[in-house]
């Protein structure tokens, strides 16, 4: 025995084999051993393969580069190279990959790391074998041709397929005469040719095969003289079997390749109309939360598996946890699996190295760019993990990270646009607040400048100066009133007012607001309409004046001088209403609901009507705090009607008593 | 400190503004004329051919600066003289009202001697 242990690691031309070389290499650094590669040549093995040989030169670097002494043998017997090597080298651990075993004939055969493990079953050294997933990753013809994959069911076609060949024989010879049958004797050929392409179109070239070889003893033994026998008489019966045999064999071969021409176009087709499918919807997809339902459906029932997704929380982007579905049962086994993805960025779970018993495969969702999240799929134990299942996985965890990375960039882009979008209402409403503030100030302050003028020139009469005191007591009452309005909004919004529900005579506000818009109604003509006689209105006072002067004054704005403005309020629906009407423009159809946006004024081209329009973004606010509503109509006759609706109404006290 | 006989236009959609403009002008003697929208303003220059124009630029139809090169079109030479009014303040607003032929540029508000003070300046010339 040697004072140290070595390790050895046996390697081919697999695509995964430098799985291999880091167990080892990671085993022998945690012993502090050396380790050697073992590489057996045989003769014919890859000879004509040029892409395994130049992994097999890679793989064969890196082992250098890793620290591994590299041993290349050249054998046919592999079996016996390397026991015999490890009986030489006096190796206490051999490391050894498997890959997995599928289909009719690899189920029959012990693998190699099988033979070796037995043969090495009373030596002192431990074999560890490494399942590789998948088989090469480059699929030969012999792989296209899926001739690893035969099953039993195939072959009985194959059986099936001769047997029907053979009936169809004897019916034709049931139905002839005897005469016509010793001439048609040998097309019966012709059938066991149809028996043979079918077998090689429908399930490949081995059933193929096997029927021609089936239909060759059967025409031998049934149909050529001697007749129940395998030996041929007539030269010319030798000579139409090996013509029957040489086109069966020809037609298999042809009817398995273009079967697996079909079958490789096919699953490519349906692959990416899948794939196209999943992108399309999840395309459409708005937002995240969207897209992610959109991708769990379609992948469900796509792949019929289970689906999961996991995004980092946004508070911890280098933790990762489940972001759909909602809930999922998940063992302490398959986290260690999806931390593993997400911290190393590859592919982890079942079908892979890092594994650590877990039934989901998690992929990275990763772009380019970022690191996104990781998506896995629960694999049921009754399906086939191979190349192109984790091609197809791999192709999926694409798109889905896609997608994904467009929507957040579209996110992005679009909160940016918000964000300048307010910035310049922000912008706009400063300035049209400016100019609502500083033209009522002009008026004052030009007017009161006359005023001094003309008085000190002595130039003053009774009438000039009442004119501009009048003046500039109406624009001081408007500059009050916006003011007002913008202080009014923004207690509002902040949700600092609070409104009274008292019982107020719905007749009280009209009057008050009639006295303070004085000025501002001397051009036009203020109706007031009270149809339904004196009522009580829970509503807050203040406010309900705010509105109503609001309302009123946008009607003034709107109208020309010497029109009528109607006001009527009483009953309405089942509440009350305060219903004003201008003889103004009216409003577009298409603007009715956005008159009350307070940014709506500030879209158009600013300042052609003195006010910021917060005048009926405030009415809005106000009603609907009160439980009641603001909306505006064009009149049939012309003019703008706005309908401030209340709930809560009463015929007044002293009628009350009056009935009472 | 006379305007005299000067036929002046005031342009701006404030009564008040238009108020005490028109109480002071008629004080020095102008013969004053006003108009509540551009359009009207613009009629009223060429029927009239003032001596001088003031125009509000927010005015409710069209762009105060919009209306200013027809409005200087309606005379040969540099006439009407026009002084622009406005809220704003902007150094891109005055600059394109003096490109467009403003001969004199107020901010609102202001002091009503000040006006003054430009019109005579400007009728004088």
């Amino acid at each position: 025995m040697p004072e140290k242990s070595t390790i050895a690691v046996c390697i081919n031309a697999h695509p995964k084999t430098n799985i291999l070389l880091r167990a080892a290499a990671s085993k022998a650094k945690k012993l502090g051993v050396p380790w050697s590669v073992l590489y057996v040549e045989t003769p014919d093995h890859y000879a004509d393969e040029r892409e395994s040989r130049e992994r097999m030169l890679r793989f064969l670097t890196l082992a250098e580069e890793m620290g591994g002494r590299v041993c290349h043998m050249e054998n046919s017997d592999v079996l016996q190279s390397i026991t015999s090597f490890i009986r030489d080298s006096q190796v206490e651990h051999l490391i050894m990959g498997q890959s997995s075993k599928e289909g009719f004939f690899n189920e029959l055969r012990a693998s190699l790391a099988e033979r070796v493990t037995r043969k090495l079953r009373k030596h002192n050294t431990q074999v560890q074998i490494i399942p590789l997933s998948g088989r090469q990753y480059t699929s030969s013809w012999f792989d296209r041709l899926q001739l690893r994959d035969v099953r039993l069911k195939e072959i009985s076609f194959a059986f099936f397929a001769v047997i029907t060949a053979y009936f169809a024989s004897e019916i034709l010879r049931a139905s002839v005469t005897n005469t016509e049958w010793q001439a048609q004797a040998h097309n019966v050929t012709a059938f066991f040719l149809i028996a043979t392409i079918i077998s090689a179109l429908r399930y490949g070239l081995i059933p193929g095969l096997l029927s021609a070889i089936i239909g060759f003893s059967t025409i031998n033994y049934f149909y050529t003289a001697p007749l129940h026998s395998f030996s041929i008489d007539h030269s010319g019966d030798g000579i139409s079997l090996s013509v029957f045999l040489t086109s069966a064999v020809v037609l298999s071969l042809m009817g398995a390749f273009s079967r697996a021409t079909n079958a490789a176009l096919a699953r490519k087709e349906r692959r990416s109309q899948a794939l196209y499918k999943v992108h399309r919807l999840a395309s459409e997809a708005t937002d995240r939360d969207e897209a992610f339902k959109t991708l769990y459906e379609e992948l469900m029932q796509l792949l019929e598996m289970e689906i999961a997704f996991f995004l980092p929380p946004t508070m911890n982007p280098d933790a990762i946890e489940l972001a759909y579905p909602k809930n999922l049962d998940f063992s302490e086994k398959d986290r260690q699996s999806l931390i593993a993805c997400w911290e190393e960025v590859r592919t982890t779970g079942l079908g892979t190295v890092n594994r650590f018993d877990s039934f989901w495969r998690f992929e990275p969702l990763s772009t380019p760019n970022s690191e996104i999240g990781v998506m896995a799929v629960k694999v049921p134990m009754h399906v086939r993990l191979d190349a192109s299942f984790g091609r197809l996985i791999t192709a999926l965890a694409d798109q889905a990270s896609s997608i994904l990375e467009r929507l957040e960039l579209t996110k992005m882009m679009s909160e940016s646009r918000m964000r300048e979008e307010r910035e310049k209402l922000r912008a706009m409403l400063l300035s049209s607040v400016s100019h609502d503030l500083k033209t009522p100030l002009a008026s004052i302050i030009g007017s009161m400048s006359v005023y001094k003028r003309m008085r000190k020139a002595r130039r003053l009469n009774d009438e000039t100066a009442d004119e501009l005191v009048e003046t500039t007591l109406d624009e001081a009452q408007r500059l009050d009133s916006f003011i007002s309005n913008i202080l009014d909004m923004t207690r509002i919004e902040s949700g600092e007012i609070t409104f009274a529900e008292e019982w107020i005579d719905a007749s009280k506000p009209v009057r008050n607001v009639k006295k303070r818009l004085r000025q501002r109604l001397s051009h036009h003509m203020l109706n007031i309409y009270s149809p339904h006689g004196e009522m009580e209105v829970q509503m807050d006072e203040m406010m309900t004046e705010q509105v109503l002067q609001n309302v009123i004054d946008n009607a003034v704005k709107y109208s020309p001088y010497k029109t009528e403005i109607d006001l009527t309020y009483g009953k309405h629906g089942d509440g009350f209403a305060y219903v004003i009407r201008d003889r103004g423009i009216g409003i577009p159809e298409d603007k009715l609901e956005a008159v009350f946006d307070k940014y709506e004024r500030l879209k158009q081209s600013d300042s052609k009507v003195a006010g910021t329009g917060l005048g009926l973004a405030i009415a809005k606010a106000v009603m609907e705090k009160q439980g009641g509503t603001i909306s505006v109509h064009n009149h049939l006759d012309g003019g703008a009607e706005f309908t401030l609706w209340f709930p809560n109404m009463r015929i007044n006290e002293k009628e009350r008593n009056e009935v009472a | 400190m006379t305007l005299e006989g000067s036929k002046i236009v005031v342009i701006d959609d404030t009564p008040s503004i238009r108020t005490f403009l028109r109480v002071s002008l008629e004080y020095e003697g102008a013969e004053f004329h006003e108009a509540y929208t551009a359009k009207d303003g613009l009629e009223l220059c060429k029927k009239i051919s003032p001596d001088l124009v003031v125009l509000d630029l927010g005015l409710p139809d069209v762009d105060g600066l919009d209306i200013l090169p027809q409005i200087k079109e309606t005379q040969p030479g540099d006439n009407p003289p026009v002084i622009v009014l406005t809220v704003r303040k902007g150094k891109e607003t005055i600059h394109e009202a003096f490109e467009k032929g403003a001969n004199g540029y107020l901010t609102k508000p202001f002091m009503v001697e000040d006006l003054l003070e430009i019109i005579e300046k400007e009728i004088e010339s």
